[in-house]
């Protein structure tokens, strides 16, 4: 008796919420179908950011980043837009010159749009190198163009 | 039954008609279409001092894989404080062209947070953010792509009958607020999703970039209005 009542009750009633139910499967369908295969490999780089900016953690950033990029040389992915540059930045900062070069180089080669940028931190790094004087340290290597903005 | 039906109908149409009303009119982007974005810090319009820097680590990963080439984040803001320029205020009033001149930018980014708030409404914690996206052509200074977009969300929820459910409710909101994490629990989500769908909605959002599949083929889904 229960049961049969309640049947009823979900015959008569089904019928409506029955729109809803196939409207939300079909909306997920077209969700999942619309959703497209990511364009690049970004590992941690969000979460990079996020220690970075957001918990003032320079050394979890650091890591991160290290293990995303390592493990997309070693498994041939293709890393996403900055990634590269931020790790030649976070390189930087840590003293390694050097390796902040070949990065800021691999980011130019893989974006070109990143070129002129890259190719200003570069010269600047080795401006520094050849200077050999720790005189000014900057944040970063600042690019030519002073903060005065005189055009090139 | 049909009139009902078709009331129901009308009512869906309705809502949809609502929510596209409005559309952009994409003929400077297409005019200027920008290969590289430089996002730069986020100015803030709420007192909200966190809200910044949490919605700007929101924004590459939708950005990059809409097609476009992102510059790094932290090597941007690093470089723009060389500039001597280390607030968004300060950034965000600089001519387009000096984006250019540094960094070689197609375009810039500009990111404003119009509201980030916690509201108490009934029983519920509803929690809204509201961020203005312009895009801006850092050769012309044309504005490519200007939109608001605003996300909400109900924290709380849940049943509970009766008075006593109401009032277990108001304390249970009552101490999400209190919790320090919950800040960065509940917003960071709907960080996400608001930049997510900012820069993705078909009408309002960004028509895809030159390293998308998609690219140039999706001007019916952003339309110039000539």
């Amino acid at each position: 008796m229960e049961i049969f009542v309640g049947s009823i009750r979900l015959s008569r009633i089904g019928w409506c919420p029955l729109w809803i139910v196939a409207l939300s499967v079909g909306l997920l369908f077209f969700l999942q179908a619309c959703a497209p295969k990511p364009l690049y490999n970004w590992g941690g780089y969000n979460e990079c950011v996020y220690a970075y900016c957001y918990k003032n953690d320079p050394e979890k950033a650091y890591a991160l980043l290290s293990e995303t990029v390592t493990n997309a040389e070693k498994n041939n992915l293709r890393l996403a837009p900055g990634l590269c540059a931020e790790y030649g930045y976070l390189l930087y900062q840590r003293g390694e010159i050097g390796l902040a070069a070949q990065y800021f180089q691999k980011e130019a080669i893989a974006f070109p749009e990143s070129a002129v940028l890259m190719n200003k931190l570069i010269g600047r790094l080795k401006q520094g190198e050849s200077k050999e004087t720790a005189s000014q340290p900057e944040s970063v290597p600042a690019p030519v163009t002073g903060p005065s903005g005189g055009a090139e | 039954m049909p009139t009902r039906q078709v009331v129901v109908l009308a009512l869906c149409l309705g809502a949809l008609g609502c929510a596209t009303t409005t559309k952009h009119d994409y003929s400077p982007f297409y005019a200027h279409p920008p290969r590289s974005i430089l996002v730069v810090p986020v100015l803030n319009d709420t007192v909200e001092i966190q809200a910044p820097n949490m919605l700007i680590t929101t924004v590459p990963i939708p950005l990059g894989e809409r097609g476009y080439y992102i510059f790094p984040i932290l090597l941007t803001d690093a470089l723009l404080r060389d500039l001597g320029l280390p607030e968004a205020g300060l950034i965000h009033q600089l001519p387009p062209g000096k984006f250019f001149e540094h960094f070689g930018a197609d375009a810039v980014l500009f990111i404003t947070i119009k509201d980030w708030s916690s509201k108490y409404v009934v029983i519920q914690n509803v929690m809204v953010i509201r961020a203005q996206f312009v895009l801006i052509d850092t050769r012309t200074g044309t504005v490519l792509w200007d939109h608001t977009q605003a996300v909400q969300q109900q924290s709380g929820g849940g049943g509970g009958g009766g008075l006593g459910g109401l009032i277990a409710m108001a304390v249970v909101a009552a101490v999400d607020k209190l919790v320090a994490e919950s800040f960065e629990s509940q917003y960071r989500p709907l960080a996400m999703s608001l930049s997510f769908l900012a820069i993705t909605t078909n009408n309002v959002g960004l028509p895809a970039g030159p390293y998308h599949p998609n690219h140039g083929g999706d001007r019916s889904d952003f339309p110039a209005s000539k």
